[in-house]
């Protein structure tokens, strides 16, 4: 894809986003939003820190466990692991979320922020090994064969050059988790899914839209933090783009 | 220098790729191993710097029993370049040829000095320090993977066909260019290849492999006049052995029988002119014989257009009449005096 037509649509995307958003204004659609924006602040406030936390545990663990099962002595642990990730992905987000809270018998924030690790974790994991598995093996020889230890290959080739599989599956994982996370008001964990749900109970579209829209933008927000920062991270030598 | 004895190799799936290898090559020399694909070449190179575990015998380097010694020390002192060049895609060239000194924990700036002289060495432009490998030509990204195996000054290179992917012109540039190089730095070399012209043209010793075994070594004159077995007689072939009067210098062509006294007049070479040339003057001026004077302390003496065609023929028919001094050893045939 080159950069002009790129571009153009996300003109095009714009474009269509701000004439909804004012055919919205004109149904009245907007009214929960304008009247009430602190409200709105303070449960996007929560769906960030849902977020963010299970984010950052996500991509911590995905990390550590893709890495230690694409190593020599664990990856016989590969295949049972990668199979339950897979299984564990198409288990849908609001299953996952009961069978937590059935798990560990209390609501609130601690039982959303563990589902949503998970739900967050799966595409993590998966990418990380196969990203690392996909690395050339004619430059992990060079590499041995000129005195780097096990751990200076990770480190320093085949982290680098699986970093756009790795990166890859953290975009995925973490719009996923955007969207799930509004799920966590359903046990108790607060978030966006609070405007999202009372609109639907209520039959507020103004509500549902208070909640969906801004969740909406923070999906968009960290997918497009997250190709800037695989820009300045990922090296030129093997980005599609470089 | 490298000692190998009795090296022997055995693939966990039961493939013996190395049975039982001695080779020795001297301190400052270059040696080309030479063989058909698959008899055990890059196994014998990854046997020496321990990426790969021996079957059997024992390797020496640099007088030290490789057993005992650390794989990643012992690699670090080895200058190593791979068949599939492998540079690492992410880095630049100047971090590619950086590697090894980063991880000996150079200052950065001498880490630059020596990439830039490196460059210049090899014959790259500067401005390629910049460069990803994927912004590189064949022949460009050798040239990085011999900078980059010499980044660290090892005393010791490993090379598995370097020059391997590359169209001939370029890969005599850079033979001549890496002999320039070896010229100044005199390391012990053991470079793979699978082009006799190569191992000619490169080598101070040539090993020749085939089914894991060494089938000769030596210097490439010694090969050209006594090849030990029916083998290495058809992997140099008739061809080549015209291809090498051009290599070798006239005094490998000495007429043994031409009575000194009666030395010819007119022709005179000197004794580092190729048989070739010698050849084509004598044809031109249409004698039969010539004087080859003296160089250092080998003697001068006469050439003749049948001392040529002995030298020419003894890939097929065994030794010329009177062999060279420094080929004398290895001789595989009765001498004729
Ligand atoms: N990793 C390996 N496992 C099993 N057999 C191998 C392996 N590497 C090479 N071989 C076998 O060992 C023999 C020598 O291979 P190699 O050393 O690569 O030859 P060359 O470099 O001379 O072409 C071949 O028969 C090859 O199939
Ligand atoms: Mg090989």
């Amino acid at each position: 894809m080159n950069r002009r037509t790129d571009r153009l649509a996300a003109w095009a995307g714009a474009a269509v986003a701000v004439l909804l958003l004012w055919a919205a204004y004109a149904a009245g659609l907007l009214g929960y939003l304008l009247t009430e924006p602190g409200e709105v602040l303070r449960l996007l406030g929560q769906h960030v820190v849902l977020v963010l936390t299970s984010g950052a545990t996500a991509v911590t663990l995905g990390l550590g466990l893709g890495i230690a099962i694409s190593r020599a002595p664990l990856r016989r642990l590969a295949y049972p692991v990668i199979a339950g990730v897979s299984l564990g992905q198409t288990v849908p987000s609001l299953a996952l979320l009961a069978l937590i809270f059935a798990l560990v018998r209390t609501i609130g924030f601690f039982p959303a922020y563990l589902a949503l690790t998970l739900v967050t974790l799966l595409p993590i994991v998966r990418n990380t090994y196969q990203g690392l598995l996909g690395v050339d093996r004619d430059i992990l020889e060079a590499g041995r064969g000129m005195g780097m230890s096990a751990r200076q290959i990770l480190w320093r080739l085949e982290l680098p050059n699986a970093l756009g599989a790795i990166f890859a599956g953290i975009r995925t994982a973490l719009v996923i988790n955007v969207g799930s996370a509004a799920l966590a008001f359903l046990i108790g964990g607060g978030g966006l899914g609070d405007l999202i749900f009372s609109g639907i109970d209520t039959r507020r579209n103004d509500i549902l839209i208070a909640g969906a829209l801004p969740t909406v933008i923070l999906a968009l927000a960290v997918d497009w933090l997250l190709g800037r920062l695989e820009r300045v991270v990922v090296s030129r030598g093997i980005r599609a783009d470089g | 220098m490298i000692e190998l004895s009795e090296v022997h190799k055995t693939y966990p799936g039961g493939a013996e790729a190395v049975r039982g290898v001695s080779l020795t090559v001297p301190q400052g020399a270059l040696c080309v191993l030479i063989g058909p694909s698959g008899c055990g070449k890059t196994t014998l190179l990854r046997l020496i710097n321990k990426l790969l575990p021996l079957s059997g015998g024992a390797i020496r380097v640099a007088g030290r029993d490789i057993a005992g010694e650390d794989a990643v020390s012992l690699r670090r002192r080895i200058g190593y370049a791979i068949q599939q060049v492998g540079l690492f895609p992410h880095m630049t060239v100047g971090e590619n040829i950086a590697v090894v000194p980063a991880l000996e924990g150079w200052e950065r700036r001498r880490i630059q000095e020596r990439v830039a002289e490196l460059m210049s060495l090899t014959g790259l432009p500067p401005g390629y320090a910049a460069r990803y490998p994927r912004e590189l030509s064949g022949g460009e990204a050798q040239r990085v993977g011999v900078a980059r195996a010499l980044a660290a000054d090892p005393p010791v290179m490993l090379m598995d066909e370097p020059f391997g992917a590359l169209d001939p012109v370029t890969r005599e540039r850079l033979q001549d260019e890496f002999l320039a190089i070896q010229g100044r730095l005199h390391k012990t070399v053991l470079v793979v290849s699978h082009d006799m012209d190569e191992a000619l043209r490169m080598g101070d010793r040539i090993a020749i492999m085939r089914d894991g075994r060494l089938e000769q070594e030596g210097t490439p004159a010694e090969i050209l006049l006594h090849p030990a077995t029916p083998f290495v007689r058809e992997f140099l072939g008739v061809e080549r052995a015209f291809a090498q009067l051009a290599r070798l210098p006239v005094t490998m062509a000495l007429d043994a029988k031409w009575a000194a006294a009666a030395e010819p007049a007119g022709l005179s070479f000197a004794g580092n002119t190729p048989v070739k040339e010698a050849l084509l003057a004598m044809a031109a001026g249409n004698v039969r014989a010539a004087r080859v004077t003296g160089e250092g302390e080998r003697s001068g003496g006469v050439v003749t257009l049948r001392s040529i065609a002995a030298l020419l023929g003894s890939g097929r028919k065994g030794p010329p009449e009177r062999p060279a001094a420094a080929a004398g050893e290895k001789s595989a045939g009765a001498e004729s005096e």
